[in-house]
């Protein structure tokens, strides 16, 4: 859309678009744009997340007030099904925040016996296979965890401890039975995703690895950068 | 000890499905985030039906507050500010625009004001301080009354590309002295 105006009067600047979405004057188009942006670039996500923080200290000009009480039943049946004890959407605890945290916090030699204790299997048919590895390296401050569940081949990758690196991406890579490394993507998101295509299924023992990449990952099909942590994987 | 939690254990809870947790989180935070949809929206109804999408999404997304290091309440309002201002947006298609370019008065600048009191606070007061009033009063107008770009021209009574330069100008101006 060139003829947008508004890329005329001024350069582009992503923290003036960031400021703007989390001000909230940008129309539902606009918005709409930045959401699906913000889900895709976590520079951009941080600065959202930078101005939301400057923001927050107009927060205290919004008076509380008590809803009524049948807002909370209707959240309830929303979320809940009759049965109180089971929460409607599978809590998903390799994707959880939460879980982490617990990993992060509990010394990294415990990490498997926790999320044994942790996981809980699905109520029906067989609990499904659940791997996870605990990267590290004895020349950096780089710890990350991985967690792979068989039953929906979904993966998720964590930082758990040391930093990231201005300009530059951590990526994790996959090694089979001593073969080449194959790439399982740039370490960023919180999502567990999905196993990309052409990636075997890890198993018990498998390697992970992660080295640093330029942004967006290494360019060529192997990695180009050192190994700045690894492990192998135990079924849990 | 229930009652006793901070909103960072409760959210952690609540990431893990545990659902006593996620109530008592509703509870402590309830009010506040209300408060926020309701003068977003300016509509009871509508502000009950943005509350329950809230928390709902609070459900489903307690699993990312870790990331964002941002306080529990600030990251729960940020989340109620960004549903109810999508409600909004969605309401009023931007064409419609305002009846007319009326001045309309912002409201008094004062609850947020008096709130503002140290650190963080501080830091925006003064740096929103050193915008012109005019332009000041639209980012605290659009924050606390949900504005579009649209209605924030109308009041100032400047052409819409007007209020879009200026205000982005101003936002670069602001960080500039936040970052000071």
């Amino acid at each position: 859309m060139s003829d947008d105006p508004r890329r005329t009067d001024l350069p582009e600047d992503d923290s003036a678009l960031a400021a703007e979405y989390v001000l909230g004057v940008l129309d539902a188009a606009e918005r709409a744009t930045v959401q699906q942006r913000i889900a895709r670039d976590k520079d951009f996500a941080r600065l959202v997340a930078e101005w939301e923080q400057h923001f927050a200290a107009l927060n205290d000009g919004f008076a509380e007030e008590a809803p009524p009480p049948q807002v909370a039943s209707r959240i309830g049946r929303q979320l809940f099904t009759d049965d109180d004890s089971q929460p409607a959407r599978s809590p998903g605890l390799w994707a959880s925040a939460a879980f982490w945290r617990v990993m992060t916090a509990a010394a990294l030699a415990c990490v498997v016996f926790i999320a044994a204790v942790l996981w809980q299997p699905t109520p029906t048919g067989e609990p499904p296979g659940t791997l996870v590895a605990n990267l590290s390296s004895e020349e950096t401050a780089e710890r990350f965890v991985v967690v792979y569940e068989g039953a929906t081949m979904r993966l998720r990758a964590l930082h758990v401890a040391g930093k990231p690196v201005e300009n530059m991406d951590f990526e994790l890579w996959l090694i089979a039975d001593k073969a080449d490394p194959v790439s399982v993507g740039v370490i960023g998101g919180e999502a567990a995703t999905p196993l990309p295509e052409g990636v075997g299924e890890p198993v018990d023992g498998t390697v992970f690895a992660v080295t640093l990449e330029p942004l967006g990952g290494s360019p060529i099909e192997g990695p180009t950068g050192p190994v700045v942590a690894e492990g192998t994987a135990k079924k849990i | 000890m229930p009652g006793d939690e901070s909103l960072e254990e409760l959210l952690a809870q609540t990431a893990l499905g545990r659902r006593a947790a996620f109530d008592r989180l509703y509870e402590r935070t309830c009010a506040k985030l209300f408060g926020v949809a309701l003068r977003l929206l300016k509509d009871r109804a509508e502000a009950e039906d943005a509350l329950q999408e809230i928390y709902v999404r609070i459900w489903n997304r307690a699993d990312s507050y870790a990331v964002t290091g941002a306080s529990p309440m600030s990251w729960l309002i940020a989340i109620a500010r960004n549903h109810a201002i999508d409600r909004l947006r969605a309401r009023k298609p931007a064409h419609e625009g305002p009846e007319a370019a009326d001045h309309l008065p912002d409201p008094a600048p004062s609850p947020e004001q008096r709130a503002i009191a140290s650190g963080e606070s501080q830091r925006l007061a003064r740096c929103l301080g050193r915008l012109e009033a005019d332009r000041a009063q639209a980012v605290r107008g659009a924050y606390l009354e949900g504005y579009s770009y649209s209605e924030l021209a109308a009041r100032h009574a400047v052409p819409l590309n007007t209020m879009r330069t200026w205000l982005r100008r101003s936002l670069i101006k602001l960080r500039e002295c936040l970052e000071e």
